[in-house]
């Protein structure tokens, strides 16, 4: 049967060198392998926690606030926590606030294993950084019921991508060991990666984690890429050797560390704690404008020495939001695009009640769009809407 | 205009036309029947049969009714009934029923194509909406919207999917799917005989993984399937779901009057039995009715056959009829234009569509007059699901079989009474075909781990376990066997062909890398080389380069008056014997063999003429594939090689041709290769092997109805009306005795063999 198998599956043999392997350990028995392993962790200075007949390996390790991750110490990052900051706020005790971060076997999908999770969390003057290895696939009692124990009911995760993956891979597995550990608490979520999209916009090609880490003036030396983790697993599982995963516990590890530092970078560029490039200051007012906190957001227009187009045209539109109308003119006069220029045209006819004037704005409006490279049916679709404009503001004109 | 003409009066007319009287050989009238019906059961809530009487519906047909009652008795069910007889009522009425009593309850249904999921659900919609109940009904595939998905997932009662969607997009992820799988009563398997060979045997695996995700969540759901007309429909469903099976197939629905033709083309050459093409017979049958704006479906076998008719008939009808009154549809279409002509079908704005088999299956397209057949369907079951397509509501209806010169089409057309009064084929599936079960083995280990002795449905699964522990795709610890691998199985395999990619056809003509549609790649090898012309929606393209590493056709559309076909040639050996009979010199065996194929050139042939007119070499690598077959060994004789090579490709024709007849499977799916001197026997050899990697049970059901092929292939060849043998029987026209000395073959084979 075996040969059948082989011989319809791989139909270029490979001779089968791996099966040795497999057997050399054989002689052991399950208790001594088991005892050795759990020797090896607690030798590395980790933690063996049981649970029914299962257990996993918890390693905690501890940084003084003076420690720096980047260039910038934890401390910073404790005091940012504390500070006003709407988009960023997490309102509650900083005990339940996880940085919080996932190793997982693959992408997706039932048959994906979150084999090492962990987070950073400030606790006691000090932060904690605290990681759950599962051992063993069938330990994940173990694993869920630790680690829900001890982030508590209430709890908010500061993650990357954490919302649209780490989040639903734990809702998946938890549903093999529903009935045997802690429901799953209710889950604040700030996702790191959705912020950094707005406030790097245009900054990066990338925004992997590891991009980021410029920054925040981390750099990782020797780093274990992400894509390797699953196969260190695999064989850590065969082997049952820590050491196999030394690379990717080192790697997590500063996965966590990296989303304590991002926050509190992000979090002075929000709270005008730094000094920043014209284009990030566009970016966070822009951003902050969209989630509808006007007057921070005219605060970081305020400080942008050179707004781009498209930025005097938003800054244009918050005012005219908060029905400043005075602030919002001159700004779409600066901003010269063809959306400008119907700002105007509107503000003229509506507002300030001069149709010759809306009238020109509309003309003007229309020149730009000319000039300007859009879809052809987008363009048809505006030039469409402007000429009808510009015919009713004629009328007006004359009548 | 002249007012219209009834299909009746246009009958007469024709039966009185001698030019077309001359050429029917057959011709049966099936007359209407009355149908038989049954009160509404007791155990159907008032409400619902308030809303099936508000449709002028005050009873069930028999059929109907009975399903109703094996399947709240909570039997799995199988229903065979015709086109256009009420099956979708076998399990909506009993599935609504219990679903107003338990609202929390789900049912799964399972359509092979998303098309028909659609028709479907807007089905159910209209009834839901006309019952005013809180019954929640979606469809779910590649199309959902994110945004509505969690809502299918959590609050559908009933969820509408295709078997591919299932397998890769539902059962990996069947933690999101809690509420369904734990309430999971029924699970609706609608078209069950397309669920055949590859596909089928995919299927089976598909339902294993299925019914184990349900046991893991402690539901057992009930299977409702219907079928179309099959000789096995019990021994299918009960092979596909792997649990005993109740058939209904009373069929208690009135039908039609049905007029029924078989249409040979004329003999031009007598000698040779050769008869005048049946696709130009068949698109002047086609524009006479077509003219007369009857609405006309016209099946052709292959999407080039359906493209040159279309070509055909729209410029014989453009100036009377406008060129959109006349619709291509295959596979390879984009799924909005599809949807188009289905729409514009129903509304009766087509008045001829020419389609492939895409067709046969219960896409709604609303009533048809006339069905024109361009050649034996290649199954009886094909043959009435086409059949079905004309007059769908008690109407007359005109079916016509236009039969081809190809010795499969002769010999139906000369034995009507095969398909009319003989069961049809019987659809054989192999859910454990190695390659196949071991695919979806590792899905199911992705979806949940092994345990020690866990069966796969009926495979015992030890060995395999043991082997992708080895392969390190599963980890062994204790009892059990886990997913130990960062890939996602399900995306790797594909449950429609035996490649997992399709080439993207890229159309260069205006717009740079338009893709215009998709195509297996087995097919592509034949279909779209560099050169080929490739035909799409009556325009043709010719293939610029074919980059099979990227799997991209690059086309550019040209005008030519020909079309291209490819030779595609093979080299085999015996890897294992399984089983072998043998009697004097002659013997038989069924096992494993190892297939090389290469497409290697290919011919221009002229519209009209089928004339060659020119040849190109093809550059593609070889393919290799593992799969089943049957062999037939015969004495070395003292017959001159030549002799012998020609009896040898004599029987292998006729055996090729009449397989499709006991093996319900297209005439592509068995290859057959003769050789003199094979390597494995030494002495001559005919193969006949499954075209699919590993088998799909077509050799073991060769190997079991051999006397029975061998006999059919001897007939089909004494009856030809060819002298010394020709292209239709013996596959090439014969010289001296030799047709004489290939059915002497035959027989002996029969008699040596059987």
């Amino acid at each position: 049967m075996k040969n059948k198998l082989r011989r319809m599956l791989k139909p270029t043999n490979q001779e089968s060198e791996q099966s040795q392997t497999i057997e050399e350990t054989s002689e052991q028995t399950v208790d001594t392998k088991t005892a050795n392993e759990q020797a090896a962790w607690i030798e590395k200075g980790a933690d063996i926690l049981t649970f029914e007949d299962e257990w996993i390996v918890r390693i905690d390790q501890r940084y003084n606030l003076a420690d720096s991750h980047g260039h910038r110490t934890f401390g910073a990052g404790y005091e940012s926590l504390q500070l006003p900051h709407p988009p960023l706020a997490l309102d509650v005790p900083l005990e339940q606030i996880i940085f919080f971060d996932t190793e997982t076997t693959g992408l997706r999908g039932t048959g994906t294993t979150i084999f090492l999770m962990g987070f950073a969390r400030f606790e006691k003057g000090e932060l904690l950084m605290r990681q759950y290895f599962l051992p063993h696939p069938h330990y994940e009692a173990a694993f869920y019921h630790h680690f829900l124990t001890d982030i508590g009911e209430d709890v908010r995760f500061v993650t990357y991508n954490g919302k649209s993956f780490d989040w639903p891979q734990i809702k998946t597995r938890h549903v093999f060991v529903r009935e045997r550990v802690p429901r799953l608490p209710k889950v604040g979520h700030l996702d790191l990666l959705h912020v950094c999209r707005r406030i790097f916009k245009g900054l990066s090609d990338s925004y992997r984690l590891t991009a980021m880490e410029e920054q925040i003036g981390f750099e990782r030396a020797d780093d274990l890429p992400g894509f390797l983790a699953p196969m260190h697993y695999f064989q850590y599982v065969e082997h049952q050797n820590p050491s196999i995963m030394d690379g990717v516990l080192e790697h997590h590890l500063h996965d966590c560390l990296t989303l304590v530092s991002l926050y509190d970078e992000c979090n002075h560029l929000v709270t005008h704690r730094k000094e920043v490039s014209s284009r990030i200051g566009e970016n966070i007012a822009v951003w902050l404008a969209d989630l509808g906190i006007n007057e921070q957001s005219v605060e970081h227009f305020h400080q942008v020495n050179d707004l781009s187009a498209e930025g005097w045209l938003r800054q244009g539109l918050l005012f005219k939001k908060m029905q400043d109308y005075q602030q919002a003119v001159p700004c779409f006069e600066k901003s010269k695009t063809f959306r400008g220029y119907i700002e105007l045209a509107k503000w003229a006819e509506h507002i300030a009640k001069e149709p010759r004037l809306a009238y020109d704005y509309t003309e003007q409006a229309k020149i730009m769009v000319e000039s300007q490279s859009l879809l052809a049916s987008r363009k048809e679709n505006v030039m469409a809407e402007l000429t009808h404009r510009s015919n009713r503001l004629q009328r007006k004109c004359q009548g | 205009m002249e007012p219209r003409q009834s299909l009746v009066t246009y009958l007469e007319e024709l039966k009185a036309d001698r030019s077309f009287m001359e050429r029917v050989t057959y011709m049966k009238t099936m007359e209407a029947t009355e149908g038989r019906y049954a009160p509404f059961p007791d155990q159907m809530p008032k409400r619902l049969q308030q809303a099936i009487r508000a449709r002028g519906i005050d009873a069930l047909y028999r059929h109907q009714a009975l399903a109703f009652k094996h399947v709240l008795a909570g039997e799995s069910t199988v229903i065979v009934t015709p086109t256009a007889s009420g099956k979708t009522y076998c399990f909506n009425l009993p599935i609504l029923s219990h679903l107003l009593e338990h609202p929390n309850d789900r049912a799964l249904y399972l359509y092979p194509t998303k098309a028909l999921a659609q028709d479907q659900n807007s089905e159910l919609l209209e009834l839901i909406d006309e019952l005013e109940a809180p019954i929640r009904c979606f469809t779910y595939d590649g199309d959902t919207s994110p945004t509505i998905r969690t809502k299918v997932r959590k609050a559908g009662n009933i969820v509408i999917t295709n078997p591919d969607m299932l397998h890769s997009g539902i059962l990996p992820h069947h933690t999101k799917w809690i509420e369904l799988f734990e309430n999971l009563k029924y699970i609706v398997i609608d078209e069950l005989h397309t669920y055949r060979g590859v596909f089928g045997s995919h299927v089976a695996n598909v339902i294993r993984r299925l019914r184990r995700i349900c046991h893991y969540y402690g539901s057992d759901p009930v299977f409702i399937m219907t079928s179309a007309t099959i000789a096995n429909p019990k021994e299918l469903a009960e092979r596909l779901i792997e649990k005993p099976v109740t058939l209904i197939d009373d069929n208690g629905a009135p039908t039609g009057r049905k007029h029924f033709i078989v249409y040979q083309p004329p003999i031009v050459n007598a000698q040779l039995g050769i008869r005048r093409s049946a696709t130009l017979e068949t698109k002047q049958l086609a524009s006479r009715f077509i003219k007369k704006k009857f609405q006309t479906i016209v099946f052709a076998r292959s999407r080039v056959r359906v493209e040159v008719l279309l070509t055909y008939l729209r410029s014989l009808v453009r100036h009377e009829l406008g060129p959109k009154s006349i619709e291509g549809y295959r596979g390879g279409y984009l799924p909005t234009e599809r949807r188009d002509i289905e729409r514009r079908l129903r509304k009766g704005e087509i008045t001829g569509i020419v389609s492939t088999n895409a067709l046969e299956l219960g896409v709604d397209i609303g009533q048809l007059q006339v069905c024109i057949m361009n050649g034996y369907p290649g199954t009886i079951a094909s043959l009435w699901q086409q059949a079905g397509r004309a007059g769908r509501r008690q109407d007359d209806a005109l079916i016509i079989l236009v039969a081809s010169s190809g010795m499969l089409d002769q010999y139906v057309a000369e034995r009507p009474e095969l398909f009319l009064n003989q069961s049809p084929e019987a659809a054989r599936l192999d859910p454990d075909n190695l390659i196949i079960a071991v695919d979806h083995i590792k899905c199911a280990a992705f979806e949940l781990p092994f345990r020690q002795g866990e069966a796969f449905g009926t495979l015992e699964t030890e060995d395999i376990l043991e082997y992708l522990v080895e392969e390190r795709v599963l980890h062994q610890r204790g009892e059990r066997f886990y997913w130990m691998n960062d890939a996602f199985p399900a995306h790797e395999i594909s449950l429609r062909s035996s490649d997992q990619e399709n080439v993207v056809i890229v159309d260069q003509t205006e717009v740079p890398n338009r893709v215009i549609g998709e195509m297996d790649t087995f097919s592509a090898m034949t279909l779209l080389h560099d050169e080929a012309i490739y035909l799409h929606g009556a325009d043709q393209y010719q293939v610029e380069t074919l980059d099979f590493e990227e799997k991209k056709a690059f086309v550019r559309a040209v005008d030519v008056d020909y079309y291209t076909d490819a030779n595609f040639s093979v080299d085999l050996s015996v890897l294992e014997e399984d089983e072998s009979y043998s009697n004097d010199a002659f013997s038989v065996a069924r096992g494993d063999v190892s297939v090389r194929g290469m497409a290697t050139m290919f011919k221009k042939i002229k519209f009209g003429t089928h004339e060659n007119i020119g040849s190109g070499p093809i550059h593609l690598p070889e393919r290799e594939i593992h799969t089943t077959g049957v062999w037939f060994t015969l004495p070395a004789t003292s017959a001159s090689s030549t002799e012998l090579e020609q009896v040898l490709e004599g029987v292998a024709n006729s055996l090729r041709r009449v397989a499709p007849l006991y093996l319900m499977c297209d005439a592509s799916d068995v290859f057959v290769v003769p050789q003199v001197k094979a390597t494995h026997t030494q002495k001559p050899t005919i193969y006949l092997y499954d075209r699919y990697p590993g088998g799909v049970g077509l050799a073991s059901s060769i190997y079991k109805q051999r006397s029975i092929m061998l006999r059919a292939a001897r007939d089909s060849i004494e009856t030809c009306p060819c002298q010394d043998g020709c292209p239709a029987c013996i596959g090439m026209v014969g010289l001296a005795d030799e047709k004489e000395r290939t059915v002497s073959m035959l027989t002996e084979m029969e008699k040596e063999l059987s």
